[in-house]
């Protein structure tokens, strides 16, 4: 990842998470990738959700 | 004379009970242990010796006026420090609740007690049952009585220790995803999460709180189940004296689609379980299930966002009162949008049906304890448990009962265990078949104690006051 998309990726991260002032540059790293991980759980959770029957899921 | 710690806890309870041994002479023996081999394996965080001695002597005197002591009597716990145990403190080993004290027990702590157990100590833990293993709280990890250097599982780290290493009989450990499971697998001991709301938890830390069950850690199978009755504020029933005879064993076909991740010695652990089953009458039925990821990836979203709900705004209140691991957990969770969190929650009742289904006409689901055997103490990822699908969050995202169990060891020398999972209200059937197991190969599926913890040590009463332990 190039350094500016590196900065983008902790920018963002700071903003989903509210992350206070005292993180530390490489805590703010760790949930850069813990955000990644978590991110790609919640899609794959998206596609359990389509691959079973939409009519077994109550609204 | 066998040793105390190998005894059961029916066979100590007992001669407690006919006054052979005293409850003080117990309490005093079990605590020369954590003197003389806990500094090394900081399974005690919060050792309370005093405490334990007025108890056992409290119940000496009332068994020689004649009282009559429960199923607990005189055996030794420790309780994981997420629980509430009446004047010893209750941090969940995290420093944001440094200097609280309970004010009464848990309901399954105070069942215990009335039931005769003797509470040694709180029990080392991962920050608030989630963040760890850490070297940044106000206690040391808790390490594997196997191998020091190793991870003894978590979060209920240290039950899996003083159980495994003899310090105690059994332990009260917490499971939201694994807790009570991981930490038997690794420490080769047995640990049982009951099915959802079969035991109280008031009292006791809420991490995620429809993920959160409470149980029994202990070293053999008839051990778990009198812990886990007495927990339930029943009277503990006779031991199992059948076999696996005419069982009828599931096992999730193509290795759950997680074979790429299973360690061969996890592999061979589950094949030897197989070929006990096997020769000694029980059918192995391959079992269509959904895949294991289907069940991992929203049980963790569901698990993500009930942390962040219950603790991420503590953490931004009070950010340097909390381990790095425990921030970075308990925040990336308010990452996931409501629309996520709701579908993990409405795919619940569905998956928790399909797996009712499939396991319709077994008695158990037999699968790893964990996909690999500990591994190093100081380099366990913090999002381990999100990255790659692992069996145990299954039975706290459908609810149902799951019990951990020894199954041999790995090249290392390190244990590797499996689990069964049953439907709801199995917990005794699920009891009985491990102990099934545990009686036909006791070279594979008994508890056994790590090299170095066997014998007695030195008498050191003068020794005891022990203080809760810092960094």
């Amino acid at each position: 990842m190039s350094d500016a998309g590196k900065i983008e990726a902790q920018l963002r991260a700071i903003a989903k998470v509210r992350l206070p002032h005292g993180a530390s540059e490489e805590e703010i790293a760790d949930f850069v990738r813990g955000l990644a991980i978590l991110d790609d759980v919640t899609l794959r959770a998206r596609r359990v959700a389509e691959r079973l029957a939409q009519d077994e899921m109550q609204p | 004379m066998t040793a105390l710690e190998n005894l059961s806890i029916r066979k100590l309870a007992a001669m407690v009970r006919a006054r052979e041994i005293s409850a003080v002479d117990v309490t005093t023996h079990f605590l020369g242990r954590i003197v003389a081999y806990d500094d090394a394996l900081c399974g005690f965080n919060v050792p309370a010796p005093e405490a334990a001695l007025d108890a056992a002597h409290d119940l000496d005197t009332y068994l020689n006026a004649g009282g009559e002591a429960g199923a607990l009597a005189g055996i030794p716990l420790s309780i994981k420090d997420t629980a509430d145990v009446a004047g010893l403190p209750s941090a969940g080993a995290s420093a944001s609740r440094s200097g609280r004290t309970a004010t009464a027990d848990a309901t399954v702590v105070a069942r215990m007690k009335a039931a005769g157990g003797i509470v040694l100590g709180k029990a080392n833990c991962h920050e608030l049952a989630f963040g760890g293993p850490s070297f940044d709280l106000p206690f040391p990890p808790a390490r594997n009585p196997w191998n020091l250097d190793r991870f003894p599982g978590g979060s209920s780290s240290g039950s899996g220790v003083t159980v495994a290493a003899g310090l105690c009989l059994g332990s009260l450990a917490t499971d939201t995803a694994g807790s009570i499971r991981l930490p038997a697998t690794m420490c080769g001991v047995f640990g049982l999460k009951p099915g959802h709301d079969t035991l109280p938890l008031d009292g006791i830390a809420v991490l995620a709180a429809t993920m959160d069950h409470v149980g029994p850690v202990a070293r053999t199978a008839d051990d778990t189940r009198i812990l886990f009755d007495v927990m339930a504020g029943r009277s503990p029933g006779s031991p199992f004296v059948e076999s696996l005879k005419g069982l009828r064993i599931g096992v999730p076909e193509n290795e759950w689609d997680v074979g790429r991740l299973i360690h061969p010695d996890v592999r061979a652990a589950i094949d030897g379980a197989i070929e006990v089953a096997r020769s000694e009458g029980a059918d192995i039925v391959p079992l269509r299930l959904p895949s294991l990821e289907d069940f991992h990836a929203p049980g963790t979203v569901l698990m993500m966002c009930e942390v962040a709900a219950e603790h991420a705004a503590s953490v931004r209140a009070a950010w340097d009162k909390f381990g790095a691991i425990f921030r970075a957990r308990a925040l990336v969770g308010e990452g996931i949008a409501v629309h996520d969190f709701r579908l993990a929650e409405r795919l619940r009742p569905v998956l928790r049906k399909r797996l009712l289904d499939a396991m319709s006409n077994v008695d158990c689901l037999l699968v790893p304890g964990a996909l690999a055997p500990p591994g190093p103490l100081a380099s366990v990822d913090p999002f381990y448990f999100m990255k790659d699908p692992i069996p145990n969050i299954v039975a706290n995202y459908t609810g149902f009962p799951a019990l951990a169990f020894p199954a041999g060891f790995g090249g290392d020398g390190m244990p590797v265990g499996v689990q069964i999972m049953g439907v709801p209200r199995s917990e005794h059937r699920l009891l009985d078949i491990a102990e099934s197991f545990e009686r036909a190969d006791p070279s594979r599926f008994a508890a056994r104690t790590p090299p170095g913890l066997e014998g007695r040590p030195e008498p050191c009463l003068f020794k005891l006051e022990l203080p809760a332990r810092a960094m």
